[in-house]
């Protein structure tokens, strides 16, 4: 219900006849509080066209605030975000610690980052701050790596497309151009930017660390970016899906360095050994011990995968044991989220998919561009898709790409924001899912980021442990809320809810009840609880 | 040929002789129908009276084998009378194999339950019972008779994996327990090498083994249902329906096939004197003007001296005269797609098809131009791949066609598809294999598991198999049974990447870190490589495309140079003939020849020599354009002897 609620947006992919590729890889959007009154606002990511200049002057961000009716107002004009250069996704984190949250964009090109200057209104950073970085950008993320109280950013970058766009496709005749695969292009590599605070006449500025944090000899073809403290020592780490090619997986040395274990972790390609086209990816508790599992979504055929969390760096790929294989098996997969759609305390997984070869028919007869997203439940010992009676949102066929999740009307369940390649999104509204109890807790850093950003939640209710980060990026080209949401089933209250901060601090609080937005501030405990709209 | 044998090993044949006679007739008729069967492709034209002969040998032999078995019958059932238990169990038994080599299956049954009231034990018997029922489609009967043979020898893994397969209501979850414990015990017992392979342990109720080898056998549509009705056991039907066909065949009905002209040109292009050939089949088409064997003939006598459009021309009046013969229409796709004319070749199978939509051969040619796309036509072979019926192969082609179902994203078609595959060639371990796999990959573990030891059972070498029985037990956290199977797959093949990495991931489990670690930084490397060979693959498949799009546009210089860069990348990437017509098409002649003479040493086609043939005669270079256009031809001419 995205246009109803005045999401009247349409993704310009500038697809053309020389199909280049980023066309069929956009766009981005994601789901933050730009104004701070509690509510997620909308921020989309508009592409453009590499091949027509008035195709590519159409193209423009939109940001939307959320009128806490159910509906949205475009305020981009007001923001000052302009579109430039062929936007990809983008992310947020409040860089300069002033409660206001900003905003990365990702291009094929030249990046750009707004620093939220109150009021509703952006200020874009010159040169981003130092995090300009030229090349073909895709997901990112921001990630105190230091655990010196600033969000420092990662971004990783897709393929080098700077030679001539080549022919691929059918030779015919007639001849019919198709998107290249990524494999005919050179990899990039990934860029890690500190935070180096703030700059004179404000904002703050970037240093690329790439090379002395050890991640810049490794290049893949980057798509999607998920952070999380894998092996549970207090520091994060970075997981990059990457497309066609060994994922990463760069753990955090704690020395300003990062190490890329994925081989030895087990997730740098499937059971099979063989590498996936990796695309979106997310981290979370899946399994309810404690650590945090791993989903990455790949093309038809080779099945979304699923890892499981050992412990000790080691994941184990349970793919096809966990039914999500199986069920994933047709589709080409992007955005991907790990959240409880029906608060029964286990984290479900949704998925948007879409072909990315426009004649993909000449491939396969009776094939589709468009793909239905698909709903998988948790059931404790198994993934089991439930799409088919998850209503007419998920009905909807699309060329999905980023993909949120978020309470978006604060009644306790959790929404769906999808971003359709060259199209409309869609705003799946959760009709029903807080028939269970809920409670969305919002952490507020001090010494830590401000944003919270890294922050691990334990959360005790009726016997069960359940586990969640706050983090940005994730999924694909997107960003979800970042107040963590836990299901609580029938449960009144939470007994307890330990936090980690950020900066290896530890704090603890107790009976947050059901159905309520509770704000814990660093060292203060809960600081508001504010009842849900249900 | 199969032959059948009963497995009771003290039966004393000599001692009784009859069955021996029996069996000799059976044979007998086992080679008619291979006679005929492959006197079917018709390439001379002069067949006609060859398939009529073998016909009716099959008729005397089938009719010998019934004599034979109304003599066997009269002898042994005289034994019973009076007979001590043994006695009668021995009677029973052959008579039982007598019927169920003659498709008997009710007669066999009653004798297999004869036997069995005198000896409940002898698990075969319970088992050849399971057989004749899943013949007759009672698979519910042939569950319960598997596992009856299974609860008398459990430690079979033939019972113990049809216990598992053809799961009765009443087989318990203690029972398939009990099945893949043995399972276990038979796949410790294969990787530690302490027990052989299987030779064939899984018996049919077909006379004819379909596993032939990957070798794919159609019968032309006109001969399906005689076929199908042999292949049931209704020999007597079977004949007749062949009967009908073959009078019918333009083999025996065109007229112009007993013509002196035709005979006349049959029996030089069968000696190798191909112009006197094309010149009796010309003095054919000009008296039968008509006639679409004439025609054919004609087309394919000048296709094998090499005039390739005169060749055409005849074979597509052949097609025109007589849309429904099969023949026409191979040998027209055939001769274009040898010439290289895939666009032709594909537009005259798709004809060939809406004029014999049952064709199998006709539709799996055309899915053989069209290996990297499924299109509508592959679609009707998806959908009706089992109602083809193949001499022999079947299961082979089940097999590819399920690929083609993962292809099309259909995997519950996929697995069916395999399941056939099975049924049909049960003692084929890459059957098992890949049965397994997708068992295994749809979360049917049990399913998966029964097929992957039966396929290490039959081949306990294969290192795809050792691969991925560990890759299932390292997912269920069997680290001791993965580390087992994938050490083992590793030692057979030292460069399985898969294995390498499972086996990494196993030792790391098992606490073997150090070494884990090592293993997975091979894979790691192994990794790269794979991902430098995948992109090479593809830079050189998209520059190859380019080629051809400038070729099609008549860019001829722009297109050798993108295949120069293709085969820079991929040696493998571009193939001799392509650059030999884009030379020939620029005027570039003396390097034309020169990358055909390179090619025939590596890959000696014979369209290589025609077009070098051509190239030479275009120089001014006779003897040498002579020579190739006689190489040419008598490679054809084999080719037109095997039934290429």
């Amino acid at each position: 219900m995205a246009r109803e609620a005045g999401l009247d947006f349409i993704h310009v992919n500038g697809a053309s006849d020389e199909k280049f590729l980023p066309e069929i890889i956009g766009g981005g959007g994601l789901l933050f509080d730009f104004d701070n009154d509690g509510w997620l606002d909308v921020f989309l990511v508009d592409s453009g066209s590499l091949a027509d200049p008035a195709v590519d002057r159409r193209a423009r961000h939109r940001l939307y605030r959320n009128r806490r009716n159910g509906t949205f107002a475009d305020v981009t004009d007001a923001s000052n975000i302009r579109h430039r250069g062929y936007g990809m996704g983008a992310c947020a984190g409040d860089i300069d610690n002033d409660g206001l949250t900003d905003l990365y964009i990702t291009n094929a090109g030249p990046n750009a980052l707004y620093r939220n200057t109150g009021g509703g209104r952006f200020a874009e950073v010159p040169n981003a701050g130092g995090a300009g970085s030229p090349l073909w950008s895709t997901s990112c993320a921001f990630v105190d790596i230091d655990r010196d109280g600033d969000l420092d950013l990662f971004v990783t970058n897709y393929v080098d497309t700077s030679r001539a766009n080549q022919f691929c496709g059918f030779a015919g005749p007639p001849a019919i151009r198709d998107y290249c695969h990524p494999l005919v292009y050179p990899p990039l590599p990934n860029v890690l930017y500190r935070n180096n605070g703030k700059a004179p006449g404000g904002g703050v500025t970037f240093e690329d660390i790439s090379m002395q944090a050890g991640i810049a000899p490794y290049r893949g073809n980057g798509l999607g970016v998920a952070v999380s403290d894998v092996d549970d020592d207090g520091w994060p780490d970075i997981f990059v899906a990457n497309d066609s090619t060994p994922n990463f997986l760069f753990h955090n040395d704690k020395n300003g360095r990062f190490t890329e274990i994925a081989g030895l972790a087990g997730v740098a390609v499937a059971a099979d050994g063989k590498p996936r086209a990796g695309m979106g990816t997310a981290f979370g508790d899946f399994s309810g011990i404690g650590r945090q599992g791993l989903v990455v979504t790949n093309h038809e055929t080779e099945m979304h995968s699923l890892f499981l969390n050992l412990g000790g760096q080691l994941f184990s790929d349970v793919t096809i044991r966990s039914g999500v294989g199986p069920a994933t098996r047709p589709y080409v997969g992007f955005g991907v989220v790990f959240f409880d759609f029906d608060n029964d305390t286990r984290l479900d997984i949704a998925i948007v998919n879409g072909n990315v070869m426009a004649n993909v028919a000449q491939v396969r007869a009776g094939a589709r561009l468009a793909q239905r997203k698909l709903l998988l439940r948790n059931t404790g010992e198994r993934f089991v898709d439930v799409t088919k009676q998850a209503g007419p949102g998920f009905a909807l066929e699309g060329v999905g790409r980023a993909l949120a999740a978020g309470d978006v009307d604060n009644d306790g369940d959790l929404d769906l924001l999808v971003v359709n390649n060259g199209d409309r999104p869609s705003l799946l509204l959760n009709d029903g899912g807080n028939a269970s109890n809920a409670v969305l807790v919002q952490v507020v850093g001090t010494t830590s980021n401000r944003a919270g950003i890294g922050t691990k939640l334990t959360l005790t209710a009726g016997g069960r442990r359940q586990t969640r980060e706050v983090q940005s990026g994730s999924s694909y080209l997107a960003q979800n809320d970042p107040r963590a949401h836990f299901g609580l089933g029938g449960a009144e209250r939470a007994e307890r809810l330990e936090i980690r901060w950020p900066d290896g601090s530890n704090e603890a609080v107790e009976n947050l009840p059901a159905n309520h937005l509770v704000v814990v501030r660093q060292g203060k405990g809960i600081v508001s609880r504010a009842p849900l709209a249900r | 040929m199969r032959r059948w044998r009963v497995e009771v090993v003290w039966l004393l044949l000599a001692v009784l002789a009859v069955p021996s006679t029996a069996a000799a007739q059976r044979d007998g008729f086992l080679a008619a129908w291979v006679e005929f069967y492959q006197t079917l492709p018709g390439a001379y034209g002069d067949e006609g009276p060859r398939l009529a002969a073998a016909l009716e040998k099959m008729t005397a032999a089938l009719a010998a084998w019934d004599r034979e078995i109304r003599d066997g019958e009269s002898q042994l059932q005289a034994r019973l009378k009076g007979a001590d238990a043994n006695t009668a169990l021995e009677v029973h038994a052959i008579l039982a194999a007598l019927y169920l080599d003659r498709s008997r299956f009710d007669d066999a049954l009653r004798e297999f339950d004869a036997a069995i009231s005198i000896a409940p034990t002898r698990a075969a018997f319970h088992r050849y019972k399971g057989l004749i029922y899943l013949a007759t489609a009672r698979p519910a009967e042939a569950a319960e008779a598997f596992r009856s043979a299974w609860r008398i020898e459990p430690m079979d893994p033939q019972n113990a994996y049809r216990l598992i397969v053809y799961r009765s209501n009443s087989t318990t979850r203690q029972e398939a327990d009990q099945a893949l414990a043995t399972f276990a015990t038979v796949e410790a017992d294969l990787i530690r090498l302490a027990r052989p392979r299987a030779t064939s342990p899984f018996r049919t109720t077909d006379a004819i083994d379909d596993d032939a080898g990957g070798a794919l056998g159609f019968v032309p549509p006109p001969y399906a249902r005689g076929f199908s009705l042999l292949q049931r056991g209704q020999y007597e039907e079977g004949l007749q329906a062949l009967r009908a066909a073959v009078r019918a065949d333009p083999l025996v009905a065109d007229a112009a096939s007993r013509s002196e002209p035709l005979t006349q040109g049959s029996a030089a292009l069968r000696q190798g004197q191909v112009g006197t050939a094309i010149e009796r089949f010309e003095t054919a088409v000009a008296g039968a003007a008509g006639s679409s064997e004439a025609h054919r003939l004609l087309g394919t006598a000048y296709g094998v001296r090499g005039d390739i459009p005169l060749g055409v021309q005849h074979l597509r009046d052949a097609v025109r005269l007589n849309p429904r013969d099969e023949r026409g229409w191979i040998a027209l796709a055939r001769t274009l797609e040898d010439t290289g004319e895939r666009a032709d070749a594909a537009a005259a199978l798709r004809a060939g098809i809406d004029a014999l939509p049952d064709s199998g051969a006709l539709r799996w040619r055309l899915r053989s131009l069209n290996r990297e796309r499924i299109d509508e036509s592959d679609l009707g072979l998806l959908a009706g791949a089992d109602a083809l019926v193949l001499f022999a192969g079947k299961g082979a082609l089940l097999g590819q066609v399920a690929g083609m179902a993962r292809g099309h994203l259909d995997y519950d078609r996929a697995l069916q598809l395999e399941e056939r595959r099975v049924a049909l060639t049960p003692n084929n371990a890459a059957a098992h294999q890949a049965l397994g796999r997708a068992y295994v990959e749809q979360g049917r573990e049990e399913a998966g598991y029964a097929e992957l030891v039966t396929a290490l059972l039959l081949d306990p070498l294969d290192a795809d198999t050792l691969t991925t029985l560990g890759q299932l037990h390292l997912a269920a956290g069997r680290t001791p049974q993965a580390l087992a199977a994938l050490q083992r797959a590793l030692a057979r093949d030292p460069a399985n990447s898969q294995a390498l990495n499972a086996l990494g991931n196993a030792l790391i489990r098992a606490g073997r870190t150090e070494e884990g670690q090592q293993r997975l930084e091979e894979s790691v490397r192994r990794q790269a490589q794979d991902v430098d060979d995948q992109r090479s693959r593809r830079t050189a498949a998209m520059l190859t495309v380019q080629a051809e799009v400038h070729m099609s546009k008549g860019e001829f210089d722009a297109a050798l140079d993108l295949w120069k860069q293709a085969a820079a990348i991929r040696r493998d990437s571009v193939g001799s003939l392509q650059v030999a017509d884009a030379l020939i098409k620029a005027g570039r002649l003396e390097e034309a020849a020169a990358v055909l003479q390179a090619s025939i040493p590596v890959n000696a086609r014979s369209e290589t020599h025609r077009r070098l043939a051509e190239v030479y005669a275009a120089l001014g270079r006779a003897d040498d354009s002579a020579r190739e256009r006689q190489a040419y031809v008598q490679q054809r001419l084999d080719e037109l002897r095997r039934g290429d």
